[in-house]
């Protein structure tokens, strides 16, 4: 017989696979109803919709319940702002301003010291203030030049400087951006504490904003201690750290008991308050800087020229020669005797 | 000038200062998000339908 010596052969192989293949068939349900326990699948493509705010989520034995989220159709919105719209915001924001400052400066030049120098100075800021000046501006630099890396980095500095260099920048960012904020919040709410009963409005403000601070040539409006330009840029600075401050740390900490989309709202509200407060304190460093004479005095040595303060903090300087004459130094020197 | 010396030291301390505090303060992740009796739930993870929204 031809076929003996084959079926010898075939038949363990035969046996074999099938004891194999039986258990695995066991397994199987005999009868499967997908309308019963499972999801539907005409409901995950209601949440799937893009309207849709529904969530699939399941359960996780670890304290971390968000973990259990599956699909949350809001995700896609989260992603395309992270991927396009603060790119786009600061973008805007950021080389706006800049443009902005080189056409004022073009325009209306250097805004100088009218009377010119004078041979007096006045106290402007004691060195705790500056101090804690310079700790919050420092602290924002860095914070800001990290961030901008999130938003900016892969666009325009990891073409050019590669992706090995590129990695270990934005670890070391990362590691500065969430250790310096202490600095900055801490810097924050010293300034809140040491400034704001200077900054609170005043009815002279409104007139100070009509006149645009004297700065188009309409005359000197008078101002206190801080005019109202320091006075928007105070409370910018204190509600947008602020804002930055908590956002971040919600981000940072992740409390377990905020959803998801709590800790999305989080990110959104810092990464547009961050640009657009990059923006404006670039505007507070150029007229502190080249854009007004005198001004970068005030945080420099803590003293500006008397002139200057007559003309941008009139009722300021009236206070001091009231109340602290010795504030006002270096009068002019007398003249020499025959 | 000082002011501004101060300032760039103070903000490196208070930077150092506070990675190690949350360097020995914080859990690590396979601490924080773990449980000491994990088990399985027999339960189905995905039950199905959707969830409340958050």
């Amino acid at each position: 017989m031809i076929a003996t010596p084959l079926f010898r052969h075939l038949f363990p192989a035969l046996l074999a696979m099938l004891l194999c293949v039986a258990p695995v068939a066991a397994q199987q349900p005999s009868a499967v109803n997908p309308t019963a326990s499972s999801v539907t699948e005409k409901q995950l493509l209601d949440a799937l919709k893009p309207n849709s705010t529904d969530t699939i989520a399941g359960r996780v034995s670890i304290p971390d319940v968000r973990a259990g989220n599956l699909i949350q159709p809001t995700g896609v919105e989260f992603r395309a702002y992270q991927t396009t719209t603060i790119f786009q915001v600061g973008a805007i924001a950021i080389p706006g301003m800049l443009a902005l400052l080189a056409l004022f400066y073009l325009i209306r030049g250097r805004v100088r010291i009218q009377g010119g120098p004078s041979a007096q100075t006045i106290v402007r800021f004691a060195w705790f203030s500056r101090f804690v000046h310079w700790m919050t501006a420092t602290s924002f630099i860095a914070l800001g030049l990290s961030g901008l890396n999130l938003v900016f980095g892969k666009t325009l500095l990891l073409p050019v400087i590669g992706a090995s260099a590129f990695s270990a920048m934005s670890q070391l960012g990362k590691f500065v951006h969430d250790y310096v904020s202490f600095a900055f919040a801490l810097g924050i709410f010293l300034m809140f504490v040491m400034w704001v009963k200077d900054n609170l409005p005043a009815l002279r403000d409104i007139r100070w904003i009509v006149q645009f601070g004297g700065m188009l040539g309409f005359g000197h409006p008078t101002a206190d201690r801080f005019n109202a330009g320091q006075k928007l840029m105070f409370w910018a600075t204190i509600l947008g750290g602020g804002t930055l401050a908590v956002s971040g740390y919600i981000m940072m900490f992740r409390p377990v008991s905020f959803a998801i989309s709590a800790m999305q709202l989080a990110t959104v509200v810092h990464g547009l308050t961050g640009v657009v407060l990059v923006a404006i304190i670039l505007a507070h460093i150029y007229i502190g800087t080249v854009g007004m004479e005198g001004a970068f005095r005030a945080m420099g040595r803590g003293t500006v020229d008397l002139n200057w303060a007559k003309e941008h903090h009139s009722v300021w300087v009236e206070k001091v020669a009231r109340k602290r004459p010795k504030d006002i130094s270096g009068g002019p020197a007398p003249a020499p005797a025959e | 000038m000082t002011s501004f010396i101060a300032a760039v030291l103070a903000v490196v301390a208070i930077s150092v200062g506070a990675s190690f505090l949350l360097e020995t303060q914080q859990q690590t992740v396979d601490k924080t998000y773990a449980t000491s009796g994990t088990r399985v739930d027999l339960d189905p993870r995905l039950s199905g339908g959707v969830a409340p929204k958050h």
